[in-house]
């Protein structure tokens, strides 16, 4: 299991803003300041593929958790990194500098839940059209629907 | 096989008895072609072979366009009808078959193909989603049904609908083709 040691290996070089998730494999939390660093260590140990970033927005605790998953070709390792964010200021460093791949998936995450990422070369809208008020995805949104949707009963 | 209807066909086959130019009968346009005289006007015979040769558009948004693509190959074949001349150009087509859903973002899209084609045109709506928006109707990016962006001829439900319910789809359209002024379509394979 040379693979996972190797990100191991890079992860411990920054002990005091990466942790492991307790009882998950692979699967670090990741101090958002930090991740900057972080990702150009993982480029430069191999780490060249970012299959996703997506995340998650928990309301109760009042953080937005990005989530970045990124591969490596040479031994098939994916490991998954986990930042959170204020939800009152939802402020993101981009990664689009390290992968090309962080372009669209930061412009989905901006589209749905308004996560603005500082130093992204065009950060609009991929998904839905200009001019869309709100951001869907979080838990928070209220959609008001045109008189031509929704269900409605015959009889009221 | 006899149809049940209101409407009587008369049975095919053979001249009536005696001169007609005798007979006291008034026969319809129907039963008079029915008994071999073609009487037809340059409009009605433009619509008849328009309806063997309807050539859709080669435009799929969501799943049900693989279905779709299921019913013009060989299993179902709808080349059988005359239909299997997709265009991939909306100015060369004459029936958008509007597979899928429909997005908010999707809406200019559609109806500029649907500006772009040459009259006469059909829209045919496929699925529950191009018929009412479908099980995605109260999100906040689905256009509820296609009838909102575009007129729709003729509805095939089904989430996704058959291939054999798309060639239905298709004869119901070849019939309202053939008689216009028809309320109820009767589905007629001749």
């Amino acid at each position: 299991m040379s693979d996972r040691a190797s990100a191991e290996q890079v992860l411990r070089r920054f002990a005091s803003v990466v942790q492991p998730v307790e009882g998950k494999t692979g699967v670090y939390d990741v101090r958002p300041e930090a991740l900057l660093a972080v990702c150009r260590a993982l480029l430069a140990a191999g780490f060249e593929y970012l299959s996703d970033i997506t995340a998650v927005d928990y309301i109760d605790r009042g953080v937005f958790r990005v989530i970045y998953q990124i591969g490596n070709y040479q031994n098939g390792d994916i490991i998954v990194l986990n930042a959170e964010i204020p939800r009152e200021k939802p402020a993101m460093v981009s990664v689009a500098g390290i992968w090309r791949a962080a372009d669209w998936l930061e412009r989905e995450v901006y589209d749905m839940f308004g996560i603005i990422f500082e130093g992204h070369p065009n950060l609009q809208r991929i998904l839905l059209w200009d001019g869309f008020e709100g951001w869907p995805l979080r838990k928070d949104f209220v959609h008001q629907p045109s008189p031509y949707q929704g269900r409605r009963r015959l009889d009221q | 096989m006899a149809l049940k209807t209101n409407i009587r066909f008369p049975q095919r086959g053979g001249m009536p008895e005696g001169d007609p130019s005798k007979s006291h009968e008034l026969l319809t346009q129907e039963e008079l072609e029915s008994r071999g005289i073609l009487f037809t006007t340059l409009d009605k015979l433009f619509r008849w072979g328009t309806g063997y040769s309807l050539w859709p558009m080669q435009f799929g948004l969501a799943c049900c366009a693989i279905e779709m693509i299921c019913t013009t190959q060989s299993r179902f074949d709808m080349s059988r009808f005359g239909y299997e001349v997709f265009r991939n150009s909306p100015r060369q087509s004459d029936v958008m078959i509007v597979a899928g859903t429909i997005t908010e973002k999707m809406r200019p899209a559609v109806e500029l193909l649907y500006h772009q084609m040459p009259e006469p045109r059909w829209v045919i709506a496929i699925g529950s989603c191009a018929i009412s928006g479908g099980p995605f109707v109260d999100s906040y990016s689905v256009v509820a049904g296609a009838d909102k962006v575009v007129p729709v001829d003729v509805y095939v439900p089904g989430c996704p609908p058959r291939p054999e319910a798309i060639i239905d789809g298709l004869l119901q359209l070849k019939a309202k083709l053939r008689y216009p002024e028809r309320k109820t379509v009767i589905r007629d394979v001749r």
